[in-house]
């Protein structure tokens, strides 16, 4: 029996209606992500330097060959929170030889440089390794700022009979925003 | 043509002595009916089914981070629907999704989106995963049908830190309607 050619069409078309995209009159949404500036940050830093002679019996103090400079970029236009930069360093390695924990690293106050006039307290710290101390608490407009510790204000004493080499610690700035309470 | 004499008089008194008016008019009235009216709207013979509106933007925005991997959540910009109109309720449909190459553009190049979704579906994803919208059952499957936006987010990488802060990112989804079934 000859099946005529509409009806084979017409399944056809049936067949066609399952799963079918169909007319769009409005088909399409933009996405847009935006990246925004860190609203608080410490932008860069430097690491003070000690060199020396370790005179194997009694207690010898370094003092840095180069200043500490922390660069905080404030830009939070919508609350007035000071900051707070805290430090910490770890212990002298040479290797897996270790200066011991009775290493101590003292940072004088700094002075704070910014465009504006800023209030700030700046602290002295007497270190250990794995101690963490405030090292300055400020309120500034928005704004970069520059924190720096005089080289000749960081002195490293090393303990007495310390094996002499190449040490490295590792230094660690957390940069807080402080709630007004 | 006496009726609408009273009427014509009642409507100048009116003017001065409000209630005189209705009660002349009230006289001439002299028996009431009511007719009621049915309007029914029923499926058509036709299978209209059209995706009239689409959101215009989907927003989101986040601070650069280190490890360059980004997940956000978005704001659906006035709270548009996706908005499809269907003449007939028995007519299954749904609508996908689908981010242009998976990707979002900015000055600095080209980031790829692993997931962007919205309403369960996933316009990274394909065949039942990229679904953003699907035809409600029985009668309120008719007339136009808005579907809002819901738990809208997005993950996307930037492996080598090439962004900065002022970028921005931008991207289209196109949606296609399906028409699953049509039992007619």
């Amino acid at each position: 029996m000859k099946v005529p050619k509409y009806l084979l069409l017409l399944t056809l078309m049936l067949l066609c209606q399952t799963s079918q995209p169909v007319a769009a009159a409005s088909n399409s949404t933009s996405v847009k992500i935006a990246i925004t500036p860190q609203p608080l940050e410490i932008t860069s830093t430097t690491v003070p330097k000690f060199s020396g002679r370790i005179h194997t019996d009694q207690t010898q103090t370094l003092v840095s060959r180069q200043p500490l400079t922390i660069k905080v970029n404030d830009q939070r236009t919508r609350q007035t929170n000071p900051w707070m930069l805290r430090y910490q360093i770890s212990a002298f390695k040479n290797g897996t030889h270790s200066l011991g924990n009775e290493v101590h690293l003292k940072i004088g106050p700094g002075l704070l440089t910014t465009s504006a006039p800023a209030d700030y307290q700046a602290q002295s710290l007497n270190l250990l390794p794995g101690q963490t101390q405030e090292l300055v608490q400020a309120q500034t407009q928005p704004d970069t700022s520059e924190y720096q510790v005089a080289a000749d204000a960081i002195t490293l004493e090393i303990p007495a009979n310390a094996q002499a080499g190449q040490y490295q610690a590792l230094q660690t700035i957390t940069l807080l925003d402080v709630p007004n309470v | 043509m006496k009726a609408t004499k009273l009427f014509g008089l009642g409507l100048a008194s009116l003017m001065v002595f409000g209630f005189t008016a209705s009660n002349v008019h009230a006289a001439g009235v002299v028996g009431t009916d009511a007719t009621t009216t049915n309007v029914t709207i029923k499926d058509a013979d036709t299978a209209n089914l059209i995706l009239k509106s689409t959101p215009s933007l989907f927003s989101f925005e986040t601070s650069l981070n280190d490890t360059g991997s980004y997940t956000l959540a978005g704001t659906n910009k006035d709270n548009e629907q996706i908005v499809v109109y269907n003449d007939k309720s028995d007519q299954s449909w749904t609508v996908s999704a689908a981010l242009t190459d998976n990707s979002l553009t900015a000055t600095s190049g080209t980031y790829t989106v692993s997931t962007l979704s919205f309403n369960g579906g996933d316009a990274i994803g394909t065949g039942a995963s990229n679904v953003v919208a699907t035809n409600p059952t029985g009668a309120t499957n008719s007339g136009t049908i808005g579907t809002d936006i819901e738990d809208l987010s997005i993950t996307f990488s930037d492996p080598n830190g090439t962004l900065k802060s002022g970028d921005t990112l931008t991207g289209t989804i196109n949606y296609t309607l399906n028409n699953v079934t049509d039992p007619a």
